[in-house]
């Protein structure tokens, strides 16, 4: 059955027979193998830089995830090209989460990381102008916070009136809004660019 | 219309602020999980599911990354009412399916019908297009100063106040000047650093000779401020045949030394502008922190009269929590003033 993206997918109802036959067994490995290929490709198309040394690792989960999904949906699930995505974007959001709640540190400490911040009082500087725009965003009417939120995530406005479920004039009309009282707030917070 | 709002130069900062920190941000415990991101995204969820992720997000720097991890590999869906944001489109493609209509029934309608025109006038058929709000943004309110605001600046003028009353009185007996450095207020107490510069005469001379003094206050009970203690005079330390260059890069040096030794006073003496807010966060960046090893390279150096700029780069390898070690390279514009004291640090560029 061709995918949304016209793309062939295997419905792998093969690998959930209760008796796999001697037949299918070679048909099996075949798409399982075709799964870890496509698989790995969407894990790493995923993956952040800094974890790619893991994308082995996080493609075996994702695959081992997919198939047991498979036995428990007794083969009938689609393996849509989004699926795959959808199930390796959820494997490394997963992982970079562990990390980030472990604050995983190295065994050996002369290990110097390069890091992307400048000095630390580059860093305080930011997290203060940070906290102050998540402060002065709650601040913020809900829908204006919304439409801004995504406007600075780097949205358009089609994709805010879509998510947002309005017109695309409302939804500029509160991007402009709400970015003007975002910048009162902070100037009266002392945030400036 | 489809049109895209790009960020303005003046907002750029802002996306850039909200998405940063993220290689920090802990991960709350009502964090959505990753497939409901996903979904929210390709707009699987219901509209309440959807804002509520979006209401997390504005708060929560670890999700913003997951949201733009998703939102930068899912295809956005092809949205199932296009045509709802596209107005003219709507409005176009219902006159042209009337007008179709309307052919359709004139050519072939059945013979002997009377024709509705005769009847009653036809309707008007297009609906008027609703009025777009105004896209002007709101008038921004008048920003008065709040209570603690203007308490804080009839301190701040009390005490200045009470500085040039103390020059006046003495004013008589010399020629001298009091710049305030530093003012510092902290509820009841207060601190100011003054330079006096005084003008003598030795040997038929007129010399100036450039003196910092520290100046402490105490609010009383009615309110007024008094100085409590003042140290004692600090002659500046410059040596006389320094040239500029050479005076800039030992300010370079000991600006270097303050932040490896984390020492704020040491920090002040070269960069003594440095406001309560400065303050506050290099007091945090130190915090932060186990250690620091700062490396500055002096690039240029480039002098106008009594002001200066220097361009350096800078290698630091911070030693966090855990003995981890962090390596960073960055650059930085350094702006200098001469003062009387020498060479200061008047900004530090990123």
């Amino acid at each position: 059955m061709p995918d949304a993206l016209g793309r062939r997918v295997p419905s792998l109802s093969v690998l959930s027979a209760e008796s796999v036959t001697a037949d299918s067994t070679s048909t099996a490995d075949l798409e399982i193998a075709q799964l870890r290929i496509d698989v790995a490709r969407a894990v790493r198309s995923v993956c952040p830089r800094w974890l790619a040394e893991q994308a082995d690792d996080l493609s075996q989960i994702a695959v081992s995830r997919i198939l047991d999904r498979l036995r428990t949906t007794e083969g009938q699930l689609e393996l849509s090209r989004g699926y795959l995505y959808r199930t390796a974007y959820s494997v490394v959001i997963d992982e970079i989460r562990r990390r980030r709640r472990r604050r995983e540190i190295a065994m050996d400490s002369d290990v110097v990381f390069q890091s992307n911040e400048a000095n630390p009082e580059r860093h305080t500087f930011s997290r203060e102008v940070r906290d102050a725009v998540a402060g002065c965003l709650r601040r913020l009417v809900a829908s204006r916070r919304r439409a801004v939120t995504l406007h600075l995530l780097g949205h358009s406005v089609r994709e805010i009136s879509a998510l947002l479920e309005c017109r695309s004039k409302q939804a500029e009309n509160l991007v402009y809004r709400g970015l003007n009282d975002l910048r009162v707030c902070l100037t009266r917070h002392g945030v400036h660019q | 219309m489809n049109r895209v709002l790009e960020h303005e130069p003046r907002d750029a900062w802002l996306a850039a602020a909200l998405r940063s920190q993220a290689e920090h941000a802990h991960p709350q415990t009502d964090c959505p999980s990753p497939e409901r991101i996903w979904d929210a995204i390709q707009q699987r969820l219901s509209l309440d599911d959807r804002l509520e992720i979006i209401d997390h997000l504005s708060g929560c720097a670890a999700c913003t990354e997951a949201w733009q991890l998703a939102a930068r590999i899912a295809p956005f869906p092809p949205r199932s009412s296009a045509i709802y944001g596209n107005r003219a489109l709507l409005i176009g493609a219902a006159a042209v399916l009337l007008v179709a209509l309307g052919i359709g029934f004139m050519v072939f309608r059945p013979a002997g019908q009377q024709d509705a025109a005769s009847i009653e006038p036809s309707p008007t058929a297009l609906p008027t297009a609703q009025q777009s709000p105004n896209t002007l943004p709101p008038p921004a309110p008048t920003r008065l100063p709040t209570p603690v605001q203007r308490a804080a600046f009839a301190d701040a003028g009390a005490i200045r106040d009470l500085i040039t009353a103390y020059e006046r009185l003495i004013e008589a007996k010399g020629e001298f000047f009091i710049d305030v450095e530093n003012l510092r207020i902290n509820g009841r107490t207060a601190t100011a650093t003054i330079r006096r510069r005084d003008t003598v005469l030795i040997q038929g001379e007129r010399q100036v000779q450039t003196s910092t003094h520290e100046l402490r206050f105490e609010k009383t009970g009615t309110g007024s401020w008094v100085v409590v203690s003042a140290t004692p005079d600090k002659p500046l330390s410059t040596p006389a045949d320094e040239s500029d260059e050479s005076a800039i890069q030992r300010v370079i040096a000991i600006y270097e030394t303050a932040i490896e030794t984390k020492d704020v006073e040491l920090f002040r003496s070269v960069r003594p502008g440095l406001s309560a807010v400065e303050e506050a966060r290099l007091r945090a960046s130190f915090d932060a922190i186990v250690g620091q090893q700062v490396t500055i390279t002096v690039d240029d150096i480039q002098i106008d009269g009594t002001t200066a700029i220097a361009r350096v780069s800078r290698q630091d390898v911070i030693i966090t929590v855990g003995e981890r070690r962090q390596s960073a390279s960055s650059r930085q514009i350094l702006r200098f003033e001469k003062s009387a004291s020498g060479w200061i640090i008047t900004e530090i560029g990123r």
